[in-house]
């Protein structure tokens, strides 16, 4: 305990770095998905192989791989990253990938009546995705969405492997230094079980909120 | 056999609200369901169209509000070509742009009423008006009032569809489809996925339509009773052709096909 208290800053900071890493790929990556998605669905076909293409190859690569792979690779062809950087880039093109077949399902579990009605008012392309399908979809998505968040939240400890340090690096820094490590990762599992569940529990409202025409 | 033209359409063809359909076929990929239609409509005119299923004559409503494409003949809507625009004789799909523009011109409900589950009903009548016609939405909103008062829902203003009966549900998604002002409404089987005790009153709101002769109504349905007082002119389609019509008298009191008699009796049957 006296070194948790002792080392109370280090282990805060990585806290900090968690935090900051997944809100940001949470946003690239929903941002990606949803451009990711429309284009699955609604693309020139040759943007759309390109699309399922990216999209197929996150999902049959490890997590781990394509960190690695950023962060050795992208300084190799000399251009210059700093490890916190190459995890976002790493986890966002991770996230995107399943943001974009999220999105793509949802956005196209909407049925199709619904867009024929939105055509027969005289709704151009973009109005009917604004005003009648997304937010339709949105519904759908948040489920999923969620699940996918979670997994990023716990995927981010990976990038403890690249030096970048997140809670995971900060907490076996300080374990380093007792011979206990037992109850550091009970501390560790404890930490990220609030924020997953936590962030579960925000979804929950979320889709509670989006039920209302219900 | 009847012959397929109505001699009060001619010299309206170009009028606001008329319907020309002309030589229309389609085909679905090796099959052709529709095989060479020609109908005239009148502007104001009641035209109710029956047929078995797989007669084509969804299809044909469809192609008129351009949700279906076509691969030969015409549509003319008011004078104007639906969703094309012909060149060298050939026809060249409009842009995203300008086929919205032809479709909210014609009114279209469903069968399955396809209203928006997100919106409130004043909503879902307001958004054409608001974002098509762009109306400032104090003024969709009141023509909105307007038309659920007419097809007396002036107390479901705000409710969303998940809590409306069907039959009210129908009778905003009519609504929806008056508030663009079209001049031609189309109307899918829309009594067919209802409680029978709910028909009446969605009919009755189209009976009031149909009375008031400001549009030119497009009908297709089972209610051979409706479409004996309230149609113009009844139009039998089988096998993607128009095989006969005339008075509701003519068509449904005394068929002259054999088609025609056989579908009659098979639908007095089921009944």
């Amino acid at each position: 305990m006296q070194v948790v208290l002792n080392n109370w800053t280090l282990l805060l900071a990585g806290l900090f770095n968690t935090i900051q890493l997944s809100v940001q790929v949470i946003l690239f990556g929903t941002l990606v998905g949803l451009i990711g998605g429309t284009l699955l669905l609604f693309g020139h076909p040759v943007i759309r192989t390109i699309v399922r293409a990216y999209v197929d190859i996150v999902r049959g690569t490890p997590l781990l791989v394509s960190i690695f792979l950023i962060f050795y690779g992208i300084p190799a062809l000399g251009i210059p990253m700093p490890a916190f950087s190459a995890a976002v880039i790493a986890l966002t093109v991770f996230a995107g990938g399943h943001m974009s077949e999220i999105v793509r399902g949802a956005v196209g579990s909407v049925p199709g009546g619904q867009t024929e009605a939105a055509m027969a008012i005289g709704l151009v392309f973009a109005q009917r995705l604004q005003y009648v399908v997304f937010p339709q979809a949105v519904r759908r998505m948040i489920p999923p969405w969620v699940n996918l968040c979670v997994e990023l939240i716990k995927g981010s400890t990976l990038v403890s492997l690249v030096s970048v340090t997140d809670l995971m690096l900060s907490t076996r820094q300080v374990l380093e230094r007792t011979a206990q490590p037992v109850p550091f990762y009970i501390l560790l599992a404890i930490v990220y079980f609030v924020l997953c569940y936590g962030f579960g529990r925000l979804g929950g409202q979320l889709e509670r909120r989006f039920a209302y025409y219900d | 056999m009847r012959i397929t033209t109505s001699p009060a359409a001619e010299p309206t063809a170009r009028a606001e609200g008329s319907v020309v359909v002309q030589d229309l076929h389609k085909w679905f990929g090796k099959f052709e369901v529709l095989q060479g239609i020609d109908l005239q409509v009148a502007p104001g005119e009641v035209v109710v169209i029956v047929g078995p299923s797989g007669s084509g004559k969804t299809t044909l409503l469809r192609c008129i509000n351009f949700l279906e494409e076509y691969q030969s003949g015409r549509i003319i809507v008011s004078g104007k070509l639906i969703g094309y625009r012909e060149h060298a004789g050939r026809l060249i799909k409009l842009p995203d742009r300008e086929q919205a523009a032809d479709r909210a011109n014609v009114g279209m409900v469903f069968q399955a009423f396809n209203l928006f589950p997100h919106m409130t009903s004043i909503d879902n009548v307001a958004l054409g008006p608001m974002k098509v016609r762009h109306l400032p939405r104090k003024v969709a909103h009141e023509r909105a009032r307007t038309m659920l008062d007419r097809v007396g829902l002036a107390d479901k203003v705000d409710s969303y569809p998940s809590r409306l009966s069907g039959g009210q549900q129908q009778r905003v998604a009519i609504a929806r489809a008056l508030a663009m002002e079209p001049k031609v409404v189309l109307f899918d089987e829309v009594t067919s996925a209802l409680d029978p005790e709910l028909v009446g009153e969605v009919l009755a709101v189209m009976r009031q339509l149909a009375q008031s002769h400001g549009v030119t109504m497009l009908v297709l349905t089972h209610e051979m009773l409706f479409a004996q007082e309230v149609a113009d002119r009844v139009v039998f389609m089988d096998a993607g052709k128009i095989v006969e019509q005339g008075s509701p008298a003519e068509v449904l009191g005394n068929p002259s096909t054999e088609r025609l008699r056989a579908f009659l009796k098979r639908f007095q049957a089921g009944r």
